[in-house]
């Protein structure tokens, strides 16, 4: 019959298109561990040492390494003391004024493409200061990360059973003591899912630290002084002549796939669903 | 005298881990209204959807026994979807597809088929929609999608829908139940007319409906035939105390 | 008592105000600095397709190649996602054993998850490699011969957005009522034919994803940057190198100190892109909740 072949072309079709994701997914992943592999497997020495010189030994990425921990260090605990208030006022505030605004900026943040942070935070920050700088980067990555935190806490706010509101509001205390001293409690798996959203981007951005953060990749010379990330230092290393830097490059890679891996598998398995 | 138009032999299904149907035997003559009669979760849209194969779009669902429709044998038979594309189905709530029109609902089983194009096509939506009682409502506006007609208007489109196709078999799950008392009066009516030229199946709860539309049903409880047979026989008693004492027999198991 | 309930409320009322100025501040310092150039050159930093930074004297920056690079990637991107998400929604949900489902699950949970350097990189180094081997640079007038090109970037960025498209279609098809799937079975259709009358139903949150990824595209960096070939060409051909808005701003942080009118020219070019990613994925947000709305859809 016809319909038949035409139900088996389509079932061809649309396999062929699962299964090119599932090649790319695969091809992507396998690359960086098959060239990453060798680079990490040199143990200490690459968590440790910088780059080696260009043409020379590979080296390590070990102040890329500390610039990406301290940057997304710094960016979590930012994006969550201000998100999580923030989201908790979406959740509990929604009519007001406030809230309304809120959650125009928060949108409007959230559909910032990163390289504007990064821009904007270059402008108000980097030129001031003179040098660009691992704050600098992390102040980016915390304006990027922002309104992922504000809207998971305003998500699993929202999605407290009416039966527990009502218990917890039926004690009779003030409207922010129960908010505080109850749902927040009640929702801690959504409060920490929405830190680890943060830090998953902070992580994983390239563009928001690209004019904030410095080209500094064989040292790390403190907070205020030019320094990289990981993703910094592949985004250069790419396309570079150097076959050692290349190689360097991959050993990265894995490295933040691991670490993104982990955080996201982390998440999964707090929320349910990961929130892309 | 042609093969029942259902015979069922044994059938049995799983969800699961769950049992809905305990071996359950029924013979539907050709040309009659059969109905399935039974209180809630006795197992008939269970038996509706094993008739026409249906149960298996549920989770876990695994069937057991002989199902024969219109003479074929549904489970085994490769010629099972073509005996299966002259049987029609009617739901409980009606759910015509809301985003088509309602040319398009009707058209769509006998565009599937490759039944008819063009003029015919158009002849053929209007024969269904006649026989649904429903053309003389919506001659003028076929365009027009169908979530803009009312919950009776949309029924009588599901059955033009179903009979489109122009079915042997017309299985019925619970037709009425969801309508007010005037729209429900016009779709018996409807029922009555179409019995006298396919057989229906009519799952309901209400006994009295099936006393009005139905000559033959079987009575169901917990999965399993309590009796089959003419309706008046398998409703002697009143309905209520039959299932008072199916109710009573099996608490004190 | 009332003391400590002001503390709080003063508390999430100050981080929440807080948030709102930083999302002045983004508008607010991206028009201020961007005054500059706009003051002098107008409508022709949109129109004009010369860029030329300089020293001295203040350069002229235009950006209307890069725009045209914007709109190629950000098209291409969106219409390789969106079919791709269509299609293998359609696989996962008509046709596809159960493992497979839950296979391309996971596949698509891991890409979510990966930076969009990794992305870029990979382009970089597998799929840029494949283009130029398969000589389609010598199909296009100013083919690329790195295989860096348009349709590179466009590939890698649909790739990356596919995950996100998939789950918005996913979601919508999973939450047509199963009435309508029992519907269909009793009428005979077809795998593809009841694709093709469920599809009809979600065509509202395939706008909204359609919508939504074009928003991203227009956004990328990262992965155009690495990709993209970074030529100030009109890319009317997609074999063809280019610069996109986002890398031709990523492309000149170094010479920010350098260059006197340059800071201006770019904030100038991030405000259109923040312009276009907002008005995008706004819409395409407000199509989402509006097919939630009317239900039957999601």
């Amino acid at each position: 019959m016809r319909r038949r072949l035409v139900d088996y072309a389509v079932h061809l079709a649309t396999a062929a298109s699962a299964l090119a994701i599932l090649g790319a997914a695969s091809h992507i992943l396998l690359s960086a561990l098959v060239e990453g592999l060798p680079v990490l497997l040199q143990g200490a020495s690459f968590l440790l040492n910088p780059p080696g010189p260009p043409g020379g030994e590979v080296g390590g990425v070990g102040p890329s390494l500390a610039g990406t921990l301290v940057t997304v260090a710094i960016a979590t605990i930012a994006s969550a003391a201000l998100g999580i208030p923030a989201g908790v006022m979406l959740s509990e505030a929604r009519g007001s004024l406030l809230a309304r605004v809120a959650e125009r900026a928060v949108e409007l943040i959230a559909e910032s493409p990163s390289i504007v942070v990064g821009l904007v935070v270059f402008t108000l920050l980097v030129v001031p200061m003179r040098t660009p700088s691992a704050l600098a980067a992390a102040v980016s990555l915390s304006v990027v990360a922002l309104p992922y935190v504000a809207a998971q806490v305003r998500e699993s706010l929202a999605a407290i059973p009416l039966v527990y509101r009502e218990a917890a509001f039926s004690l009779g205390l003030q409207k922010w003591k129960t908010v505080f001293l109850l749902l927040i409690p009640m929702n801690a798996r959504g409060v920490a899912t929405a830190i680890l959203l943060g830090s998953m981007r902070a992580l994983g951005e390239t563009a928001p630290v690209l004019f904030t953060a410095g080209a500094a990749f064989q040292a790390f010379y403190g907070i205020d002084k030019p320094s990289s990330t990981l993703s910094l230092l592949i985004f250069f290393f790419a396309g570079t002549p150097y076959e050692n830097w290349r190689r360097l490059a991959w050993g990265a890679v894995l490295l933040l796939v691991l670490l993104s891996m982990l955080l996201a598998s982390l998440t999964r398995r707090l929320a349910g669903r990961v929130r892309m | 005298m042609r093969e029942p138009a259902v015979r069922t032999r044994e059938l049995s299904v799983w969800y699961g881990q769950s049992q809905a149907l305990h071996g359950v035997s029924i013979t539907v003559p050709r040309g009659t209204v059969y109905a399935v009669l039974g209180p809630s979760g006795c197992g008939k849209s269970t038996l509706l959807r094993a008739i026409n194969k249906l149960v298996l779009l549920r989770e876990g669902a695994r069937v057991e026994g002989l199902v024969e429709v219109l003479g074929v044998d549904v489970y085994r038979d490769h010629s099972a979807e073509e005996a299966l594309s002259r049987v029609g189905m009617v739901f409980q709530t009606p759910n015509p597809f809301p985003h088509l029109s309602i040319y398009d609902n009707v058209a769509i089983g006998p565009r599937l088929r490759g039944m008819a194009k063009g003029r015919e096509l158009d002849k053929l939506v209007r024969w269904a929609l006649e026989k649904a009682a429903l053309w003389d409502e919506v001659k003028d506006r076929l365009k027009s999608p169908a979530s803009s007609l009312s919950g009776g208007q949309q029924q009588r489109l599901c059955i033009a829908r179903a009979l489109a196709t122009m079915p042997e078999l017309l299985l019925m799950d619970e037709p009425t139940a969801n309508l007010d008392p005037v729209n429900a009066a016009k779709i018996e009516e409807l029922i009555k007319e179409l019995s006298r030229e396919v057989t229906i199946i009519l799952v309901t709860h209400d006994a009295e409906q099936a006393k009005r539309l139905a000559s033959m049903g079987v009575l169901l409880f917990m999965g399993r035939v309590v009796s089959e047979g003419p309706i008046s026989s398998i409703l002697s008693r009143s309905y209520s105390s039959i299932i008072q004492s199916l109710v009573a027999s099996a608490r004190r198991q | 008592m009332r003391r400590s309930i002001d503390v709080i409320y003063l508390g999430i009322a100050t981080a929440t105000a807080i948030v709102i100025a930083i999302a002045a501040a983004i508008v607010l310092a991206l028009s201020i600095e961007s005054s500059g150039v706009l003051a002098r050159e107008g409508l022709g930093f949109v129109l004009s397709p010369r860029w030329s930074p300089s020293e001295e004297r203040y350069g002229f920056y235009g950006v209307a190649l890069p725009l045209v690079g914007t709109l190629a990637v950000g098209v291409q991107a969106t219409a390789i996602a969106v079919a791709l998400s269509v299609a293998a929604v359609v696989y996962l949900h008509e046709y596809a054993p159960r493992r497979v489902r839950e296979a391309i699950g996971i596949a698509m949970f891991a890409m979510a998850a990966l930076p969009t350097v990794v992305f870029g990189m990979w382009g970089l180094s597998a799929v840029a490699p494949l283009v130029r081997e398969a000589g389609l640079g010598s199909l296009c007038a100013r083919g690329s011969p790195t295989g860096q090109s348009v349709f590179t970037a466009a590939l890698v960025v649909g790739l990356m957005l596919t995950p996100y498209a998939s789950s918005v279609v996913s979601a919508a098809y999973d939450a047509v009522p199963f009435t309508y799937v029992e519907a269909l079975h009793s009428l005979g259709a077809m795998g593809f034919e009841r694709a093709r009358v469920l599809l009809g139903m979600v065509k509202r949150s395939i706008a909204a994803a359609a919508l939504l990824s074009f928003g991203r595209a227009v956004g990328e960096t990262t992965i155009v940057a690495l990709t993209i070939g970074s030529a100030f060409n009109l890319p009317l051909c997609p074999f063809e190198p280019a610069h996109t808005v986002s890398s031709l701003i990523a492309s000149q942080y170094g010479n920010a100190f350098l260059y006197p009118g340059l800071t201006s020219a770019l904030s100038a070019a991030a405000l259109l892109l923040l312009a276009a990613s907002a008005a995008t994925t706004a819409l395409g947000a407000r199509i989402a909740r509006a097919a939630v709305a009317r239900g039957g859809e999601a």
